[in-house]
């Protein structure tokens, strides 16, 4: 029996599936060389997967460095197959307690590296998990423990697009599955387009049922913009600044309040960074989403190195250069609609007088908005501009509404539901369709929820979150122009596509979607914390049998509803609420001290 | 029988060092005995220079703090991992477990220690916090009254967790190998001088004299005498020293400057320091460490510091504080301007130095500050000779009296110290204080026994019982704002209002009966006070004639105190 042979006849037993699939698959993936210490050794494209010299030292190196992040009863899910010789490792320095799961994205490597090694009983001591991304995920979830991934980069690089599908399915899943009793502080923006979408966030954190302190920094917009008036441009960037620094320090006094699981920071949150630093260090996790586009404003690169958790709207370079600049973890994860806002109204005629058009545009006045719209101008349809920064656009002054004021939520939706066509134009510096356009912004959104049909102009990321059927666009400012009337004279295919977008919107494209999305992403690379809080393990029931060798604490468990959240800080409360004149055994005076601890804040603040 | 006590001493570089007296106390209190102290992990190396200590059992409180707070961990897990730390100690059956960090995290891991002889902070049956002994509830309480106190905290310290005893320094153990660095640091640094050591930084800003004025206190030394400056700190206080150097330079200092800044351990800080001929410093934990080692230190009591609590313990050691009347200022207060800081001369403050180190005479010259220098007195207690300046006599006075009055009652011995040698300044105002007073103590004695009375009765009347204990509390508001006018009695009440916290009793009859002994001390240290201040038996005889026989010089018991 050959070293393939005897391998298979070792999985045989648990995985004879597995053993069966393997026996139809070609290996050859991998080059198997000898190393400098005579064992085998593997490279792929010419790129070395294993050391050359000593893979098993190297191997020892790598399981060393993944222990220490490894908690109890988590289960270790190992990307990266190569020749095994890290899962090798990791198996023998990690207690039993803690599972191996190895996932096997491509049986093919798998095969060469059951052919060239003979890799004894251990293999049997590690779960083999292979499929598609959803099979993997289900195999994954049934586990049934925290599951905290542990890359072995060199073999994982090979696989990388599975992985992240198999980390998309899971984390769908989890979403799917998670409890509610997370707290968030999302942290807003003084102004801006981002003070919205943390709006709309706290909602849909409330919505999914999670506890929100929302750190609302708009009631300092007005001092804030009052800086503008010092007339030294030294002087007015050092008050801006100390301002900012105010508000940062104002964060943390608030954090401290009430410490949350999870600091959740929208775009131009007043966050510097010594105090983001100064708020990892006590422990708290944060992550900031970055509504924005990396290439106007460019802050990212100062805080990257700030937030635990990057959540971006973009793809492509950024992530890695995100990543270069010091961020943990980045994720992409568009922006979205609220339905309970943007959404299908009855108009009054009134209304329809007022806010109706054929074609309407709503947004700020930016330069290439200033050279596209006025082409809309004398053609043979009724064209309405709403918003504001559009002083000195002369060409469009007839169709400009309001003298150009900015227009609240409310009116914009009455627009988008009263207009047969509208315009989406991404803003840019320049004065065609945006060159890099890439996002979808959260007008997109907002249009498809509220019902209303819109001309787009192209993005690249618009394939994967609607399809042709759902949203159309323009690819210039001529094809622009040549769509409009055709989609004018369209009524029914106009109808249609807007019903679709505003389907896909509420069946994908939520703020409560999203956050489902985050907060999963978190718990699965937290699974001890936020992971474990949206698995439910932390409510009083799952708590109980952990706490037989704590009678006292176990009692008091037992008080609480099996599917309620408890913390320490309730643990405590129930002691003290039996009042002054209860008589405490020791066990409670440890609780207490506990919470006496916990109750610190001085060095936070 | 081994004896065990446990010190809890969690926080700060110099108060461990300040617990060294208290250590070798209780080794001359139970010459068997085996001494522990719990530390915060971060000033374990500070603990293991402590002499006299069987284990150091640190614990990383500030993670605790991290991951109890951010909910990092769940509460089974916070339990279990405390526990496998804390109910080792509780296993060891302390015979004394003395709490010198006063605070409710460690007044409840006293209690779960559940030693039979608990001193400082712990906690009742239900978890709410209580002083045990007299000379630790002193040091509880001693911020109401601070400009009438004279007691060191090193003294408190050993009086609280053992009694009396002969002085003892504060020493370290520091091996050899730290002191052959030290002098091979010096070495190099060039030929023989004067070296004297500055510490620029402090635990509070407040406390921390302004950098620029401590580089032109060098810059003035440096004129006088062939010193060489070791300077001694963290990286943290970086910044400061640079000030300092930037200061000195501009004032002309000419004097080799040693760089010891983050080089040294604790073993070679002190070693270090023990080689230097003077320490400059601010009220820190690098100035306790020198105490320890050996060298004089010239402590800069500026801010919140009162070098009568934590000034340098023993003999030959000196302070110069601002004359200035907000000085020192409370503990918890936030001050905008630091005027003492800028009360204090550079140059005045060099001459001394260079008195210190046999080089001048004493500054002839002094403007607002007064300068102290340390001793020991006749009942081996810490105390400061006023050798410059001027102290508001009243408060000089009141300082004296209370030092004596309350070593006599927590010690029922006699003070050896006769300090006073007039009438108390304001003997007038005292009198008309009392005679307001006297009536109001003996309503409250009378209606606290009244209480006690009621809850004698088999069925207890809880309308009435509620009704006294309302006009009860009114008479103690009225007694205490009466007492709060004079510097006699103001402390008493402080004292009194300690005493009913520490009331812990199961049932409401000891409860009360607690409450009656309070207000019955209250009323007989009141007495002994006029007494003490020169008051005649006549002028006493209204009160004595409704009053219980006073209690004089006699070792007091507090309610569950030892």
């Amino acid at each position: 029996m050959n070293t393939f042979e005897i391998n298979l006849a070792g999985l045989s037993m648990r995985y004879p599936a597995l053993v069966e699939d393997l026996r139809r698959v070609r290996g050859g993936r991998l080059t198997i060389t000898a190393a400098r210490t005579g064992i085998p050794t593997a490279t792929e494209s010419g790129r070395a997967i294993h050391s050359a010299y000593d893979p098993q030292k190297e191997a020892m190196t790598w399981a060393e460095a993944q222990t220490t992040a490894l908690q109890p009863g988590e289960v270790a899910v190992v990307l990266g197959v190569g020749l095994l010789y890290h899962v090798e490792a990791l198996r023998r320095r990690l207690p039993r307690e803690n599972r191996i799961a190895v996932v096997v994205a491509d049986l093919s490597t798998f095969h060469d590296a059951l052919a060239c090694r003979s890799l004894g009983d251990w293999l049997d001591r590690v779960d083999w998990v292979w499929g598609d991304a959803r099979e993997v995920a289900t195999t994954l979830m049934s586990l049934e423990h925290p599951l905290r991934f542990v890359t072995y980069a060199p073999a994982a690089r090979l696989h990388a697009e599975e992985h992240d599908a198999i980390k998309l399915a899971l984390r769908r899943m989890a979403a799917q599955k998670a409890g509610a009793q997370l707290h968030v502080a999302v942290v807003g923006p003084i102004y801006g387009g981002s003070l919205p979408i943390a709006r709309y966030t706290t909602s849909a954190l409330e919505f999914l049922g999670h506890r929100v302190t929302w750190i609302d920094h708009s009631h300092h917009d007005r001092s804030y913009h009052s800086l503008a008036d010092i007339k030294d441009a030294r002087q007015r960037a050092a008050m801006q600044s100390r301002f900012a620094e105010l508000l940062s320090q104002l964060t943390v006094v608030r954090l401290s309040e009430d410490p949350p699981d999870l600091v959740l920071a929208l775009a131009q949150a007043p966050l510097t960074l010594p105090m983001l630093h100064h708020v990892r260090q006590k422990k708290l996790i944060t992550a900031m989403w970055f509504v924005e586009n990396y290439r106007h404003l460019t802050y990212w690169q100062q805080l990257a190195g700030g937030y635990d958790y990057w959540f971006i709207i973009q793809q492509g370079a950024f992530p890695s250069m995100l990543k270069q600049a010091g961020a943990g973890h980045v994720n992409y994860l568009p922006v979205a609609a609220d339905p309970s806002v943007h959404r299908p109204l009855d108009l009054s005629n009134d209304d329809r007088v007022e806010f109706g058009a054929d074609v309407s545009f709503v947004g700020a006045g930016y330069a290439n908005r200033r050279a596209i719209l006025p082409r809309l101008i004398g053609q043979p349809y009724m064209f309405k501009v709403w918003g504001n920064e559009w002083v000195g656009a002369h060409a469009l002054a007839g169709a400009l509404q309001r003298q150009g004021q900015r227009i609240d939520t409310q009116t914009c939706i009455k627009v988008f539901n009263a207009s047969r066509i509208n315009l989406n134009l991404h803003s840019c510096i320049g004065e065609g369709l945006d060159p890099d356009g890439d996002f979808i912004n959260p007008r997109a959104f907002e249009l498809a929820a509220s019902g209303a049909f819109q001309l787009l102009d192209q993005r690249s990321l618009l394939p994967e979150l609607f399809n042709e059927k759902e949203m159309t666009s323009f690819h210039s400012p001529d094809d622009l122009l040549g769509q409009i009337p055709g989609w004018l004279h369209e009524h029914e295919a106009r109808a249609a596509m807007a019903r679709a977008a505003r389907e896909r919107v509420l069946r994908e494209h939520t703020y409560v979607h999203r956050m489902r999305d985050l907060l999963s992403q978190v718990g699965m690379t937290q699974p001890d914390r936020v992971g474990a809080v949206l698995r439910g393990e932390r409510t009083a029931g799952s708590l109980v049998p952990r706490s037989t060798d704590h009678p006292a604490l176990s009692a008091i468990l037992t008080e609480f509803p099996s599917s309620q959240r408890v913390e320490l800080k309730d643990v405590a409360e129930r002691i003290r609420s039996r009042g002054p004149t209860a008589e405490l055994t020791q066990d409670h005076l440890l609780l207490l001290l506990l919470d006496e601890y916990r109750m610190e804040r001085r060095d936070l603040v | 029988m081994t004896r065990q006590a446990l010190i809890i001493n969690v926080t700060r570089m110099g108060d461990l060092v300040q617990t060294v007296p208290l250590i070798s106390r209780l080794h001359a209190e139970w010459p068997d005995a085996a001494v522990d102290l719990v530390v915060d992990r971060s000033f374990a190396p500070m603990a293991a220079l402590l002499p006299g200590l069987r284990h150091i059992f640190s614990y990383d409180f500030q993670g605790l703090i991290d991951h109890a707070r951010a909910m990092a961990k769940d509460v089974v897990a916070l339990t279990r991992e405390l526990s496998a730390w804390v109910r080792p100690l509780r296993d060891i059956k302390y015979d004394r477990v003395i709490n010198l960090t006063f605070n409710k995290r460690t007044a409840l891991l006293a209690a779960y220690l559940d030693a039979p002889d608990t001193r400082g902070v712990t906690t009742t049956i239900d978890g709410t916090c209580v002083v045990r002994n007299p000379w630790l509830a002193y040091f509880a309480d001693l911020h109401h009254y601070r400009r009438f106190n004279s007691f060191n905290l090193v003294d408190l310290y050993a009086l609280g967790g053992s009694g009396i005893g002969p002085y003892t320094p504060l020493t370290l153990t520091v091996d050899q190998e730290a002191l052959d660095w030290a002098a091979a640091f010096l070495r190099a640094k060039g030929p023989a001088m004067l070296p004297i050591a500055v510490q620029v930084g402090a635990s509070d800003p407040m406390k921390a004299w302004r950098p620029e004025y401590v580089g032109q206190t060098m810059a003035h030394i440096s004129r006088r005498i062939p010193a060489a400056f070791v300077m001694i700190g963290t990286k943290g206080e970086s910044q400061a020293i640079q000030q300092v150097l930037a200061a000195y330079r501009a004032a002309g200092g000419t004097s080799l400057i040693c760089d010891a800044v983050d080089q040294t351990d604790l073993s070679q800080l002190a070693a270090l320091l023990s080689q230097c001929r003077l320490l400059l410093s601010n009220d820190t934990g690098p100035m306790h460490v020198a105490v320890a080692a050996g060298p004089p230190v010239l402590d800069i009591s500026v801010g919140h510091v009162d070098y009568n609590e934590t000034g340098p313990y023993g003999r030959g050691h000196w302070v110069i504080q601002p004359d200035l009347a907000c000085a020192p200022c409370g503990f918890d207060q936030i001050c905008s301007h630091h005027a003492c800081k800028d009360r204090l001369d550079p140059e005045q403050i060099a001459a001394l130095a260079v008195f210190i180190v046999g080089q001048g005479p004493f500054p002839a010259r002094l403007t607002g500050a007064r300068i102290l220098e340390s001793g020991i007195d006749e009942d081996d207690l810490a105390c400061w000779n006023l050798r410059a300046g001027q102290e508001d006599i009243t408060t000089q006075w009141y300082r004296t009296f209370w030092r004596g009055f309350w070593y006599e009652m927590f010690t029922g011995r006699k003070n050896k110290t006769n300090g006073l040698c007039h009438p108390a300044p304001d003997t007038a105002h005292t009198r008309a204080v009392f005679k307001c007073l006297a009536p109001q103590l003996d309503a409250l004695v009378r209606h606290a026994d009244h209480i006690v009375h009621l809850c004698t009765r088999s069925s207890l009347p809880v309308d009435l019982l509620q009704a006294a204990q309302a006009q009860l509390s009114q008479l103690r508001q009225q007694a205490t704002a009466s007492a709060s006018a004079s510097p006699a009695f103001a402390p008493l009440t402080v004292s009194c209002l300690r005493h009913l916290n520490n009331v812990d009793a199961r049932n409401v009859l000891l409860m009360v009966r607690q409450q009656a002994q309070a207000f019955q001390i209250l009323r007989d240290r009141a007495i002994e006070v006029m007494r003490r201040t020169g008051n005649s038996e006549g002028e006493l005889g209204a009160v004595r004639q409704t009053s219980l026989r006073p209690r004089t010089a006699r070792k007091e018991n507090y309610a569950g105190s030892t």
